[in-house]
């Protein structure tokens, strides 16, 4: 008898080998740990801020040209607004000890925060506290292409809950379909070592087992980069990353 | 004598002053721009084959424009092509770039001057003054300014400033409506809270205050031009306004309902059609009777009403909606308001519709996926969705009298990077510096349903109007 897969057996065998989610993340009793250091840096010049037309609501959003800046960097090139993480890590540090976020705000007509760190299949409010209707459309970034994942009309100010789940990817833009200028990120982590750089794009993955380990950064306008890393010792590892802009 | 010698010195300087002045404008007539295009410009520019098909050799060929439009906007030097080729284009001063001689200092302010003067003929001809040829007219709301469109030859042939006419850059002119003997055009201001009024030739005669107006819409037989809100306003008065156009007297008329904004006059101009950005509601107003009857459409969210357009028949009225994008088609003969009779699903954000001269057809642009759709109203489907360069964020339509051309507008404004409008971004075909996010009209043929022009204005082309509006 010849055994021929089913479109049944090709899902769950591509499920088994595919990513580590946070339903396959567990948390144990830790010795020998230590933190990932580092500092996220742009080579060339950033480009010029947007200037984005408000074209909506403007006693909310406000009146005339918003500036955004994409590529924001402080005085000593440290690149801001990016996420630091491991990937494809089994077991480590208990969830709480993670900096990730519980909601995501539409107020003046901005998300808040602009990206920020979210916990794969937990429940999150949205929160509009706008006088107005906000639409918030989230979108699953796969490669190049993109999914829709949810999409709420809020006409009233208030909270709703959402369940934060994209199918296999980590990465969501956020638009709101009432007003074009507004877009914010969230990074969907499927274990505690996710973090935001700091103001001066300083980074710290903390409590991290020994061993060897891929470390990414992804910033939403210049991409990702990955490295492996070793910890084999108390005093961690230091590693920096650098975008380049020609 | 001390001041005989001052009246006289002052004399001596106005008559010099006169004298220069009438040489300046002596120096500025058609023979000596003539003279310069021929030393500096025909030699690409002229006969058949000539560059970019613009020809420079005689005047009349030059006010044929270019195989995209025009080259200069009469009265207008700052905003003609031919001047700022010669002093913004970044890749050197026209013709220079290819090698050529460019234009000297010298030159180019006499072509300005000309140009400023209204760039008559060797007669004193003002090119584009007949007041028979249908204009098409484009509000630029991130400009401050109106385009005027010759509709003959579908280039720009004059530009009304209106920080000129002392509003600001930011007073953003949204919609325009045009009497059907094309006599007066009526352009709303948004955050200047004003509708103006304008003569054939751009005069402004008139103007009304209204709380943040946005879609404006001709009573085709009585004396009103109605008004609703804008949605740059989060909660604007709950009323529309009707103006008598003759008198530019205004008067507000309540409808409780939040944000009322498309907008439409029935073809025996006895009800007025108001929809919502807030709520599901579609109000009619009767001016006879003063009555207001509303019709609530279903949704789980607010659809956020957009625009209508009338079939010219007068029976039937499409409206599209931002949020849930949908085409609804009322039928406006049974009983005393609107009645929703079909929903047609489309592509993102429905801007302004349009039905076509003989009412088989209504085009609008779908402002969040850069494309046109066409909907056959006779079987009440999705025909085609037109794609193509030049559609960018598209917001405004208008049609030709004859029918022939359906206009697009588009604003084209900068987007994040990774949105989802971000995409198909026009780029002005000449890099001036400060034109990156240039609006756009685009002309479509509508006996092909192809896009056969695009026409650059100004920032955030928006709403539009013609003679014969059927908006």
């Amino acid at each position: 008898m010849t055994f021929r897969p089913s479109i049944f057996t090709i899902i769950l065998a591509c499920a088994a080998s595919g990513p580590v989610l946070a339903q396959d993340y567990v948390v144990v009793d830790l010795e020998n740990t230590s933190s990932i250091r580092g500092r996220v840096t742009l080579s060339g010049d950033a480009p010029a801020p947007l200037r984005l037309l408000i074209t909506k609501d403007v006693e909310i959003c406000g009146l005339g040209y918003r500036e955004r800046t994409e590529v924001d960097v402080d005085e000593r090139s440290g690149l801001r607004n990016v996420v630091v993480y491991i990937e494809e890590i089994t077991e480590g540090k208990r969830w709480d000890s993670a900096p990730t976020g519980g909601f995501i705000n539409q107020e003046i007509c901005r998300f808040q925060p602009h990206i920020q760190v979210m916990r794969r299949a937990v429940d999150i409010d949205i929160i509009n506290s706008d006088a107005t209707l906000h639409n918030i459309h989230a979108y699953e970034l796969l490669g190049r292409a993109r999914r829709s994942l949810f999409n709420i009309s809020q006409p009233e100010m208030g909270a709703v809950p959402q369940l934060m789940h994209p199918r296999s990817g980590n990465r969501v833009s956020l638009e709101c379909d009432s007003h074009d200028f507004m877009q914010g990120w969230v990074f969907v982590a499927d274990n505690p070592y996710s973090v935001i750089v700091d103001d001066s794009g300083n980074f710290e993955l903390s409590q991290v087992p020994t061993g060897t380990y891929t470390v990414s950064v992804w910033h939403p306008k210049l991409g990702v980069q990955s490295r492996e890393i070793t910890i084999s010792g108390p005093d961690g590892a230091e590693t920096n990353f650098e975008f380049v802009i020609d | 004598m001390v001041r005989s010698t001052s009246i006289l010195a002052f004399l001596l300087i106005l008559i010099a002053g006169c004298t220069s002045t009438q040489m300046r404008t002596i120096s500025s007539g058609w023979t000596e721009i003539d003279a310069i295009f021929q030393n500096k410009c025909t030699s690409c520019h002229a006969g058949e084959q000539a560059a970019e098909g613009l020809r420079l050799d005689s005047w009349q060929n030059l006010f044929e424009g270019s195989d995209h439009g025009e080259a200069v906007i009469a009265y207008d030097s700052e905003n003609s092509l031919l001047i700022e080729l010669a002093t913004k284009y970044t890749k050197g001063s026209h013709p220079s770039e290819l090698g050529e001689e460019a234009l000297t200092d010298e030159e180019i302010r006499t072509i300005s001057e000309w140009i400023d003067a209204g760039a008559p003929s060797a007669d004193g001809d003002i090119p584009f003054s007949n007041p028979d040829d249908p204009r098409l007219y484009v509000a630029n709301q991130a400009a401050g300014m109106v385009a005027v469109i010759d509709i003959n030859t579908n280039q720009v042939v004059r530009m009304v400033n209106l920080m000129g006419l002392g509003f600001n850059e930011f007073s953003m002119p949204h919609h325009i409506a045009v009497e059907p003997d094309g006599s007066f055009w009526y352009v709303s201001l948004i955050m200047a809270d004003k509708i103006l009024k304008f003569t054939r030739d751009n005069e402004l005669v008139g103007q009304v205050e209204a709380t943040r107006p946005g879609l404006v819409a001709l009573d085709p037989v009585g004396p009103w031009l109605y008004a609703g809100r804008s949605m740059m306003s989060v909660s604007p008065p709950e009323s529309i306004v009707q103006i008598d156009r003759d008198k530019m007297d205004v008067e507000e008329i309540g409808l409780l309902m939040q944000r009322p904004h498309a907008l439409a006059v029935s073809r025996d101009g006895s009800a007025t059609y108001i929809s919502s950005l807030a709520q599901n509601r579609v109000a009619t107003y009767k001016d006879e009777t003063g009555d207001v009857v509303f019709y609530d459409v279903e949704g789980d969210r607010p659809h956020v009403f957009i625009g209508f357009t009338i079939s010219p028949d007068g029976t039937t009225m499409v409206g599209t909606s931002e949020v849930t994008s949908n085409a609804f088609v009322f039928d406006l003969t049974a009983g005393d308001g609107v009645t929703l009779i079909d929903t047609i699903r489309v592509l993102r954000a429905p801007w302004h519709p349009i039905y076509s001269a003989d009412g088989k057809w209504v085009y609008f642009g779908n402002n969040w996926t850069n494309t046109i759709t066409v909907l056959n109203m006779e079987t009440r489907e999705v025909a085609k969705v037109i794609e193509g360069y030049g559609l960018a964020q598209p917001h405004g339509s208008a049609a030709s009298p004859d029918g022939r051309y359906m206009y697009i507008s588009n604003r084209n404004l900068a987007m994040p990077d990774g949105h989802s409008k971000q995409d198909h971004v026009y780029h002005p075909r000449y890099d001036l510096g400060d034109n990156a996010h240039i609006g756009t009209v685009l002309v479509l043929d509508t006996r092909t349903h192809e896009i056969v022009k695009i026409i650059e204005t100004e920032e955030y082309a928006s709403g539009m109007g013609a003679a014969v509006n059927r908006n």
